[in-house]
């Protein structure tokens, strides 16, 4: 064999894809020839030093992103025909797009001028639209999503769904990340109905101690009566653990100590 | 119970089931990512042409029939997302400083001589044309046979070996030369 059919053996050598009978005369031919058998070995290492480069990983961001934009484009084509006509009929070039925004955006500024106003319409339709692909984050099988999901509910206008779905994620949530952080988004609306019998309700679940000290913090921290007396009597559980024991003990002392001291004053 | 396969489910991502796509997402994503970050060195913008490709996947979905192959049909728009951002980024030789920075691991469990090794053959395969660049990331990491890859590229198998030897080559004398070596 001659030294130019020796690249093509070597590939095929490097991928392990060799036939038996390419393998012996490769191997006859690099035993006689010095300059084939530096230049395989010398191929051969950098193919090795190219598999040991570390191996990159998608962040988990990129899961949620693509997962929303799935969300987005399947409300999209849930849409009435007439919207995603309008879509269609839409111009591609951008100066015809320029020209057709401008032409609508006066017919736009007539119309309101003219006729009673029906934007709260499309605002409230994108509102549902977010809550939906919100709402699917909390839902999602992905702890890192469910996260990015407990995030966007935190900072949003909760409607009774989106507090259901925290709520949920608190009572039934595998990952203990996720329950702590549905705790702290569930915080500012205490005063919601039913938030504090939701919290309390897994405050006597002894599998998370770390989760009964966040839900204790929250119900505490309400002020609610009903809410106190439920962290009050969790601590008749046999099961609690010791620290979440000396936890709630220290922080009920702190809430009646000032209660006590009040005749004083 | 047998998983449904790559195929089965693009097809009834045609058929109008696009929440198939989530499944496919979640099997191909990283792999893919791996292919576009080694070709661009780039971490967000691999990151944003794995969105872009899989969202392609719902425009351009009439286009995979009753026998194509998953794996391949991704990779050729994946391929045609990365060869035109290299395009329009004019970035095919070597990456500007800030984004060798930024493609740079962010947390390693290495050994430092070994987590030096690696960057430097990252530097040299970001160093080489884009060409041999792909033809190497697909040979070496993502494709089993050259008859795929082959496919993928429109070329012959023999025509894919000749460029992964060149390539091959090339990036061994980058190696050498950023790592101060002497050529053997």
């Amino acid at each position: 064999m001659s030294c130019d059919e020796t690249p093509a053996l070597v590939i095929d050598r490097l991928k392990g894809l060799s036939t038996p009978a390419d393998e012996q005369r490769l191997a006859a031919h690099l035993d006689g020839c010095a300059a084939c058998r530096t230049e395989a070995a010398a191929t051969e290492a950098i193919w090795q030093r190219l598999g040991a480069a570390e191996v990159e990983v998608p962040s988990a961001r990129l899961r949620a992103r693509f997962h929303t934009a799935l969300a987005a484009h399947e409300a999209a084509a849930s849409r009435p025909l007439s919207e995603r006509l309008l879509g269609s009929f839409w111009p591609l070039q951008p100066a015809f797009a320029a020209s057709l925004a401008v032409a609508l955006l006066l017919a736009g500024v007539l119309a309101g001028r003219l006729l009673p106003s029906s934007g709260d319409t499309d605002v409230a339709a994108l509102r549902d639209e977010v809550r939906t692909i919100g709402l699917a984050l909390l839902d999602h099988q992905s702890a890192a999503e469910r996260l990015l999901g407990v995030e966007w509910a935190g900072r949003t206008t909760q409607a009774p769904e989106v507090v259901n779905a925290l709520l949920e994620r608190v009572l039934y949530d595998q990952n203990l990340s996720v329950r702590l952080a549905a705790v702290e988004a569930l915080r500012a609306q205490l005063a919601q109905p039913g938030v504090s019998a939701g919290l309390a309700s897994a405050l006597g679940r002894p599998e998370a101690p770390l989760l009964q000290v966040a839900l204790a913090d929250a119900l505490l921290a309400s002020g609610d009566r009903m809410a106190i007396d439920a962290v009050r009597a969790v601590l008749g559980s046999d099961e609690l653990d010791p620290a979440v024991r000396e936890y709630v003990e220290t922080a009920l002392m702190g809430l009646d100590a000032p209660r006590n001291q009040d005749p004083e004053v | 119970m047998k998983e449904t396969t790559d195929s089965e489910l693009m097809r009834q991502v045609r058929g109008g089931r696009t929440a198939a796509l989530a499944t496919l997402f979640e099997r191909h994503h990283a792999r893919l990512y791996r292919y576009c970050i080694r070709m661009t060195g780039h971490r967000s913008a691999a990151e944003d042409l794995v969105q872009d490709t899989f969202m392609k996947m719902l425009k351009y979905k009439a286009t995979f029939r009753d026998d194509s192959e998953f794996v391949p049909w991704m990779f050729g728009i994946g391929r045609n997302a990365c060869l035109a951002h290299l395009r329009r980024t004019a970035d095919d030789r070597v990456p500007k400083h800030e984004q060798d920075l930024e493609a740079l691991p962010q947390e390693s469990t290495e050994d430092p001589q070994d987590a030096d090794e690696h960057e430097i053959v990252r530097r040299a395969l970001q160093a080489l044309p884009v060409d041999r660049r792909e033809v190497l990331v697909l040979s070496r990491y993502e494709f089993k046979s050259y008859e795929e890859i082959a496919v993928l590229l429109d070329c012959s198998v023999g025509a894919v070996k000749v460029r992964a030897h060149r390539a091959l080559k090339q990036l061994r004398e980058i190696y050498l030369d950023l790592a101060g070596e002497v050529p053997a």
